[in-house]
């Protein structure tokens, strides 16, 4: 238990912007900015950025908004007035940022942002395919059920992320008229409890259902807690995009969650702080939209307990 | 205030003001002014006339009429009958505005000021404030409230928030804010309740100063004592009717408290009494407090002793130091010999103390609960099944509140009943009957018979004679003197935060109550 | 009062009838919940009027309730809770997160920590209740101001990361997961925490002197009641009980949360509360009422999914009832000055 308090120290001494890493000549100073730091795989992404740029020797300050996206703006503002060679955005909306974004072109500072969209103006954002991703799982699933009966889609239709999966599915299901849909919106914030909730009145109202596809990984637990308890492990089964490590093991584990498309958090971090690097030695990136490959993790492909995913070496596609 | 303005003396002889410009001519008169509320007539036939540039008095007991007539006169109240007349002419008077264009304001008791704003702030209270570009004219606000307070000759700046004045100060921004308004005639409704006698002296000095320029003021106070110094003349009201208007010249004290009180202090139906009175139940000894100075008395078990005084004279302080509502500062109480420290109700509650407040429905209702909940509250713990978990037994509690209810006759559907829905003199019969199961020897009754109909009042009496007689010791004090010649055995009677005089037996009368309170002296 | 005259006797108005507002105030909730009902079962009869979806909805509703109970003896002192959303997550997260680091697979160490983790949220409670009480502060904006604590030493020891179902004793999980005579777990807890509280707010002293103080604090003291006291009681219970739904909360989903856990039940949990204060006893919080708010809530969000109706109609049938029930309230209480 005592890993308790140095948790707690390390989490208190980031978030006071403590600065680390050897001091190199160059002396870059990077602001990174999240407007929900404490999101798990928004968290990934930023330490894996902060990491990297440490690496580079370069000097770094973070700032969590805690859902408060008025106050990342003004804190990106505070570190491009204060002289901060560029700007790391992890997961807040570019699209509530273009303040931000103009001033950091009129003072020529870097702005690279990982899975928050692609607005004018900025140098890049690294993320993942989303509608791609949603196609995959998609895919996956239709095949699964013979192109044919009921199938269940919980999502939340507000961000811009989930909006673009459902896209995704809803591209595929044209093609398969045999595929009956019935979608439910998920009451954001409660979503965990909202998820299962609502799955066991589907499985109550609906014998027929035979798959539930989720928007994010957050809701595939839930999901399938309430299809255990409903009895119906075995009948019904879950697919999902994200790849957090807990799926990740449920995937393992063999229960009803089928499958996950898994983007590459990790690396995402690691390739803004890159592109920044390039941006500052003055190479801009040829598209301002950089997407990584992601990984379809079911219960053949994914990894031991605890493991990391290896996305250099997995697959897209069942069939490879 | 400047200099000028101050009457070169102010002692009680020169206090009769110089005759105003036209004494004579009457700015209000009341004419046959009735006010009938359902099953109560509040205000029967009152007639008489405040004349320019004079101060007069409106006297009269709580519940005489006083707050009922200058409501009527103020238009909160619509008459039932009779004529306000200003100048002579007859004003037909629905709301506050129509008083404020018929030249009257009142200043209530409790001033109706914002204490966290400024004096220039609240003397624009309700008015438009000026403006320039849209925007507040800050100093043309503070300048017309410059003029305002220059006008009644007060001395304060106008940036003063009215937290930080003193209370005379308070009394004279809301004169000054009737004045600004162009009142003519000027109603305190008992201005002078919270106020020392310094600041008493120097409201007064500006009131003449007011009077001289031809404005006219309506006074209604408790404290005889200012009136003699002050009024020129003085209307007393007793019962809802006129008891008699005084000039000057036929003004005496005696005079006036017999037309308070009526009937010259003769007593219809005082109780004969038979209480014993050995055995000393409670020994107050210097008992003292924030409003009450060195109280001391023995309480004889059978004994009803009453507790008199005009708001604010210590009585009150007195009932609440006796039950731990307020810590004492210095002395204490005994009780069966033994000392007995009062921190808070509780202590008092398990020495075997009991109090009725006065305040029925904000001290001692719970609302929304049942006629039974009400009775048991605070002796539940007498029917606890056991002492760990405190479950409450209810068969003996529901058999408790029953007892209690009968032998207090109270009227009700039954003890599930809500208590709101009981009538008030039945409410004040499970309030007082809630302590008679906790065991209590001595009864604190602080005006037991408050809001309650005639019937009710008369059983409520039959209640404490009969705990008396059971040898429980009894200090009783009410808002309506003359209860305190139906049942007290003796009284004292409290003025300044002192006892001012002890009343036995046959002395126990509403004059001599009412001359003791007002600061006056007993003839031998 | 004064000159009293003598006819007092005539009734100012004949009695009606029937009172309608007093029938409505007190049993308009629990009609429209029968109605509800009755509505969903002709909608999807084979589905809503069955033994495993009432079972379904108490489960649902389980979590919300041993919160909603718990506030309910605050607001019976007078006394806002706004902390029982951040102490949900404080309970979940932190059952979760000791046994995680405890490893062990042994019911009687699970006991031992859930024991651990309410006592600490009752003493958190406590020191609501001895700011609010002793300070004088107002219970609204301390509790909220202790619920940012409480949030910032979650997220701070967490350094908000999820424990996972994978990490958590079996042990645990069954409390949320299992089910004893074909009733679900929750659903038996909520069942004796509510017969506890009710037997304790309606049947013992302190709970008798609680809803004194919530009907005139002054008379009560008056009455030797020290509302400290049953400030400090009352805020333990209420931070115990939302500790406690969060922890089942955890169990059920297999997870303990350092975030997202209280919010949404926080304001449910006023809801059904209100809701029961007008429900049987107009303008008095009790447990019974509390548990009707709290299935009317349940069964909305239940029936109307399993109609297939959108979700926002949830929220807006919900608010909706929610204004109905505090309109029959004021009714009874308008009528009454």
């Amino acid at each position: 238990m005592t890993n308790f308090l140095t948790k707690f120290a390390g989490a208190a001494a980031i978030a006071a912007g403590m600065t680390a890493g050897a001091a190199q000549a160059q002396n870059v100073k990077l602001g990174v900015v999240a407007v929900n730091y404490n999101s798990p795989s928004i968290q990934l992404q930023a330490d894996s950025g902060i990491a990297r740029a440490r690496e580079l020797g370069w000097e770094v300050e973070l700032f969590d908004g805690q859902g408060d996206q008025v106050a990342t703006n003004n804190a990106a503002m505070a570190y491009i007035d204060r002289g901060f060679n560029a700007i790391l955005n992890v997961a807040s909306a570019n699209t509530q940022m273009s303040g931000v974004i103009k001033y950091a072109g009129e003072k020529d500072v870097p702005f690279v942002s990982t899975f928050s969209g692609l607005v004018p103006g900025i140098t890049a954002d690294v993320g993942s395919n989303n509608t791609a991703d949603g196609v995959i799982a998609a895919t996956e699933l239709v095949g699964r059920i013979q192109g044919e009966g009921h199938i269940a889609a919980l999502n939340w239709n507000v961000l811009p992320a989930l909006i673009e999966r459902q896209r995704g599915l809803e591209a595929v299901m044209a093609g398969y008229p045999g595929v009956d849909i019935t979608k439910v919106e998920i009451k954001v914030p409660g979503q965990v409890d909202d998820a299962y909730a609502q799955t066991t009145n589907l499985l109550l109202a609906n014998d027929d259902i035979k798959a539930i596809w989720v928007g994010w990984d957050e809701l595939a637990a839930p999901v399938a807690r309430a299809i255990e308890q409903a009895g119906k492990e075995g009948e019904v089964f879950v697919v999902s995009q994200d790849g957090i490590p807990e799926v990740l093991e449920l995937v393992r584990q063999g229960g009803p969650v089928e499958l996950t498309v898994a983007y590459d958090v990790h690396r995402m971090g690691v390739v803004a702080v890159d592109v920044i690097d390039e941006a500052l030695k003055g190479n801009m990136p040829s598209t301002s939209l950089l997407t990584l490959k992601p990984c379809l993790v079911t219960q053949d492909t994914a990894p031991a307990k605890g493991a990391a995913l290896d996305f250099s070496s997995c697959s897209l596609f069942s069939g490879e | 205030m400047t200099a000028q303005d101050i009457p070169a003396a102010s002692g009680s002889d020169a206090a009769i003001p110089a005759p105003g410009p036209d004494s004579a001519r009457e700015v209000l008169t009341i004419k046959g002014l009735t006010k009938q509320f359902p099953g109560t007539l509040a205000l029967d036939d009152v007639s008489f006339g405040v004349r320019q540039g004079e101060i007069h008095a409106l006297l009269g007991e709580n519940g005489a009429g006083k707050s009922t007539l200058i409501k009527c006169i103020c238009g909160a109240y619509s008459a039932t009958g009779g004529d306000v007349l200003i100048e002579g002419k007859p004003v037909q008077i629905t709301s506050p505005a129509d008083a404020g264009a018929a030249g009257i304001a009142v200043v209530h008791q409790h001033m109706n000021l914002v204490p966290t704003m400024s004096v220039a702030e609240n003397l624009h209270l309700g008015e438009k404030l000026p403006r320039r570009a849209g925007l507040l004219n800050w100093s043309e606000v503070h300048r017309r409230a410059r003029q305002v307070l220059d006008r009644v000759g007060v001395d304060i700046p106008t940036t003063a928030l009215i937290s930080e004045l003193r209370p005379e100060q308070h009394a004279m921004i809301s004169i000054a804010r009737a004045v600004s308004a162009e009142a003519r005639i000027i109603i305190l409704d008992e201005p002078t309740n919270a106020l020392l006698p310094h600041e008493v002296e120097r409201l007064f000095d500006q009131m003449r100063v007011l009077t001289r320029k031809g404005h006219s003021f309506l006074y209604v106070s408790h404290r005889l004592s200012e009136v003699f110094q002050i009024a020129d003349r003085a209307t007393v009201l007793r019962d809802g009717r006129l008891s008699g208007t005084f000039d000057r010249s036929n003004m005496t004290h005696a005079g006036i408290v017999g037309a308070i009180v009526g009937r010259d202090g003769a007593l219809a139906e005082r109780r004969v009494r038979s209480h014993s009175t050995d055995g000393t139940l409670m020994r107050v000894q210097d008992l003292s407090g924030r409003r009450a100075d060195g109280i001391s008395f023995d309480l004889a078990a059978g004994e009803i002793v009453g507790i008199a005084g005009l708001p604010g004279s210590g009585a009150d302080e007195t009932m609440n130091l006796l039950f731990g509502r307020r810590r004492s500062t210095r002395g204490g109480i005994e009780i069966d010999g033994k000392p007995v420290r009062l921190r808070d109700p509780g202590d008092a509650i398990a020495a075997g103390i009991a109090y009725v407040p006065r305040n029925r429905l904000a001290e001692a209702v719970f609302h929304a609960d049942s006629v039974r909940a009400n009775v048991t509250l605070p002796s539940l713990a007498k029917y606890l099944r056991e002492p760990i978990l405190r479950l409450v037994h209810r068969g003996r509690e529901d058999e408790a509140a029953r007892e209690v209810t009968e032998r207090m006759r109270v009227r009700m559907p039954g003890i599930e009943a809500s208590i709101d829905d009981l009538s008030g003199g039945n409410q004040q019969k499970v309030v007082l009957g809630r302590w008679l199961s906790t065991g209590a020897n001595i009864f604190l009754l602080n005006s037991p018979t408050a809001a309650v109909d005639v019937g009710a009042k008369k059983e409520i009496y039959d209640l404490i004679d009969e705990l008396a007689r059971e040898g429980k010791g009894i200090v009783f004090a009410s808002t309506e003197l003359e209860e305190y010649a139906l049942v007290c055995d003796r009284v004292f009677v409290f003025a300044a935060g002192r006892v001012a005089g002890e009343l036995r037996g046959e002395d126990v009368t509403e004059p001599n109550i009412m001359t003791l309170a007002a600061g006056g002296a007993l003839a031998a | 009062m004064t000159a009293t005259t003598s006819d007092n006797s005539a009734d100012p108005q004949p009695r009606p009838s029937f009172d309608w507002i007093t029938f409505l105030s007190r049993w308009g909730t629990l009609i429209s919940l029968g109605l509800l009902i009755i509505l969903f079962s002709i909608g999807r009869p084979e589905v809503f009027m069955t033994l495993r979806n009432m079972l379904n909805i108490l489960n649902q509703v389980s979590i919300l309730g041993m919160i909603a109970f718990g506030l309910t003896i605050c607001l019976v002192v007078g006394l806002f809770d706004l902390s029982i959303g951040a102490m949900a997550t404080f309970g979940g997260y932190f059952a979760a997160r000791f046994l995680m680091e405890l490893n062990v697979e042994n019911g009687f160490a699970v006991v031992i920590v859930i024991l651990v983790v309410l006592a600490l949220a009752a003493l958190i409670g406590m020191i609501n209740g001895a700011l609010i009480a002793y300070l004088g502060i107002s219970a609204i904006v301390e509790t909220l101001a202790m619920s940012f604590v409480a949030t910032g030493i979650i997220l701070g020891i967490s350094g908000g990361r999820t424990v996972y179902a994978t990490e958590i004793p079996e042990a645990f999980t069954i409390i949320g997961q299992g089910k004893i005579a074909g009733i679900p777990n929750p659903v038996l807890i909520l069942l004796l925490l509510g017969f506890v509280l009710w037997v304790f707010l309606e049947h013992t002293q302190t709970g008798r002197n609680m809803y004194a103080l919530g009907g005139n604090r002054e008379a009560s003291r008056l009455s030797g009641i020290s509302f400290s006291r049953y400030a400090l009681i009352a805020m333990a219970i209420s931070g115990a009980c939302a500790a406690l739904g969060g922890l089942v909360a955890g169990a059920n989903l297999g997870a303990g949360r350092p975030q997202g856990v209280g919010d949404v039940y926080l304001l449910n949990a006023f809801v059904a509360v209100f809701i029961g204060a007008s429900t049987m006893k107009p303008g008095k919080f009790h447990i019974l009422g509390t548990a009707v708010g709290v299935l009317l809530i349940g069964v909305i969000n239940n029936g109307l999914s399993v109609m297939g109706v959108q979700t926002f109609w949830q929220y807006i049938v919900q608010g909706g009832i929610l204004i109905l029930a505090l309109i029959s309230a004021s009714l009874n209480s308008v009528r009454r000055s």
